[in-house]
């Protein structure tokens, strides 16, 4: 006979087991996770110009920190947004003295309207934000820095070098990042655990090689070097997981597709939760057919980062495609629920209603991923 | 020997063509900073800085391609489509200009006149992403899905390759 867990587990004892499930769920969410689509640890942040809330142009020059420079991409639409902009307004109090400077940017939504404006001031006024936000008018700053999910922090060094990244807000991932920057200010040693976490930083030969291959990759001129300037990088320090993923991702537009594969395992091999290389190599799984290998790794991509936005859209294709639609709208929608903007989700969307013969929700959802393009422009 | 004259001369020939080049510059200049403004949700200030920059120079179809887009985003379909009828007298060939009366004709439901001009720019654009979403969106409105798709699909693609 089948033993119910509440035969073991009677009512304080099971609510105890479901805190302990969900504890351990969050203990996940590490702080090892992607928060930008193409940069990363090591690579220097894009500059940037943005009006304030009250049409004052402010450069990053101006804003930044003696010693490091925080920034949160927020909107209020965001639930982990306000939990975020309630701990960056703590570490400013703590830190605005000692060298940090904390800078909030808003990425409410491609066209700001009078509208956003008093949604955007209505929550820093409730909130008491007393660190500059600035607004992100047609969310020039947020593809520059590539940002996958809202809330993203990025902390960035004098010299704007990237040596912190963590999108969502998540409670292991906010511990450790306080911890890291409690280090960087005061001159401590951070906590072992946090230190193995957070502690890599790339040669820098490594990362001079790999923004030639990212610049190289911008003109159909140069695109043929970027091979030789990623394996250039790889060489440099193979710990950098950026370059096998960008040499992955280069060889998968070339259509060699066992190459990709290589490089997304290479990533893999050395960091195993990486929900990019997961993600990556999850897609690929699937577009050859191999459904449930690339539903097991795509799975483990979410468990590994809750807020990587295309592990939700690609695992919503795939369950589409098995048939599965009310899963498969879930998905999407919690792909939305993080990142609206990504115009990706409706091109994924659009892909599995045309392979259901859907062609008015497919056209549909390729419509709205076109259209979110043209607002960019 | 009197060497004025040939100093006036090198003076000419080192400073006229930097002269000539100055003027589309400077108009490309104007016509960014009225799109910028109107991108920070200043369509107003937008509208008056491009009519200045028409003001300034009129014979540059660019500007009026901008006034029209920028009266298209207020609403104005009447004054828009004269300003892409000034942008076509100027630059006859002016996809952009096609493209923009395409827009208010499919909105004033000239549906088959506004495929016409739609497919006319599509052949002259090298940059047609907005063409095929324009004629996407015509094609659904005919009851096309097909075509509307294949529209949406291209402009999608077409714009992944042009921002790789």
């Amino acid at each position: 006979m089948p033993v119910k867990i509440t035969t073991y587990f009677p009512f304080r004892q099971k609510t105890c087991l479901i805190i302990l499930v969900m504890t351990f769920t969050l203990l996940q969410s590490s702080i090892s996770s992607p928060a930008l689509q193409s940069l990363g640890v090591g690579t220097e942040g894009p500059d940037l110009t943005l009006q304030d809330s009250r049409g004052t142009k402010q450069k990053f020059s101006t804003l930044k920190g003696d010693k490091l420079t925080m920034v949160l991409f927020w909107a209020s639409w965001s639930r982990q947004s306000e939990m975020a902009l309630k701990q960056m307004e703590k570490l400013h109090q703590k830190y605005k003295n000692q060298g940090l400077s904390v800078v909030g940017i808003n990425v409410e939504r491609q066209t700001i309207d009078a509208k956003a404006l008093t949604d955007i001031k209505g929550t820093t006024d409730r909130l008491q934000i007393s660190f500059p936000t600035l607004v992100d008018h047609g969310l020039i700053t947020f593809h520059d820095y590539g940002i996958i999910a809202v809330p993203t922090t990025v902390i960035l060094d004098k010299d704007r070098k990237i040596i912190f990244e963590m999108s969502g807000f998540p409670l292991v991932g906010a511990r450790d990042m306080i911890h890291f920057l409690a280090a960087a200010i005061e001159g401590k040693a951070p906590p072992a655990e946090v230190a193995k976490k957070t502690g890599y930083q790339p040669d820098k030969k490594a990362v001079r090689a790999w923004n030639m291959g990212a610049k190289a990759l911008k003109s159909e001129r140069t695109a043929h070097t970027a091979e030789m300037w990623f394996k250039k990088a790889i060489s440099a320090d193979p710990d950098f997981i950026l370059s096998h993923l960008s040499l992955g991702s280069y060889y998968q537009e070339q259509g060699d597709i066992g190459k990709a594969k290589e490089q997304f395992q290479q990533a893999l091999t050395r960091k195993p939760d990486n929900a990019s290389a997961l993600s990556k190599m999850g897609l690929l799984l699937l577009n050859e057919g191999s459904i449930a290998d690339a539903r097991t790794m795509l799975e483990k991509a979410i468990k590994a980062d809750e807020s990587y936005v295309p592990s939700y859209y690609y695992l919503g294709y795939l369950t589409g495609k098995e048939g599965d639609m009310k899963k498969a709208t879930e998905l999407f929608a919690s792909a939305e629920g993080l990142n609206p903007m990504d115009y990706q989700i409706n091109v994924y969307r659009g892909k599995m209603f045309e392979e259901k013969n859907d062609i008015e929700q497919a056209a549909t959802s390729y419509k709205n991923a076109l259209k979110q393009l043209l607002n960019r422009k | 020997m009197n060497s004025k004259p040939h100093f006036l001369l090198f003076i000419a020939l080192v400073i006229g063509p930097c002269w000539v080049h100055a003027a589309p510059s400077n108009a490309a200049t104007c016509e960014k900073n009225a799109s910028t403004l109107a991108h920070e949700g200043k369509l107003d200030e937008g509208l008056a800085a491009i009519r200045q920059c028409i003001t300034d120079n009129p014979s540059q179809a660019k500007a009026h391609i901008v006034l029209g887009d920028l009266l298209l985003e207020k609403g104005d379909l009447q004054q828009a489509m004269a300003s892409f009828d000034k942008a076509l007298e100027l630059q006859p060939r002016s996809s952009a200009a096609k493209t923009g009366k395409g827009i208010i004709l499919s909105k004033n439901g000239d549906l088959k006149a506004a495929e016409a001009i739609l497919t006319d720019a599509l052949k002259l654009n090298p940059d047609p992403v907005r063409t095929h979403y324009e004629l996407g969106l015509i094609y659904e409105k005919l009851g096309d899905i097909k075509g509307a798709l294949a529209h949406f699909k291209q402009g999608i693609s077409l714009y992944e390759k042009e921002t790789r």
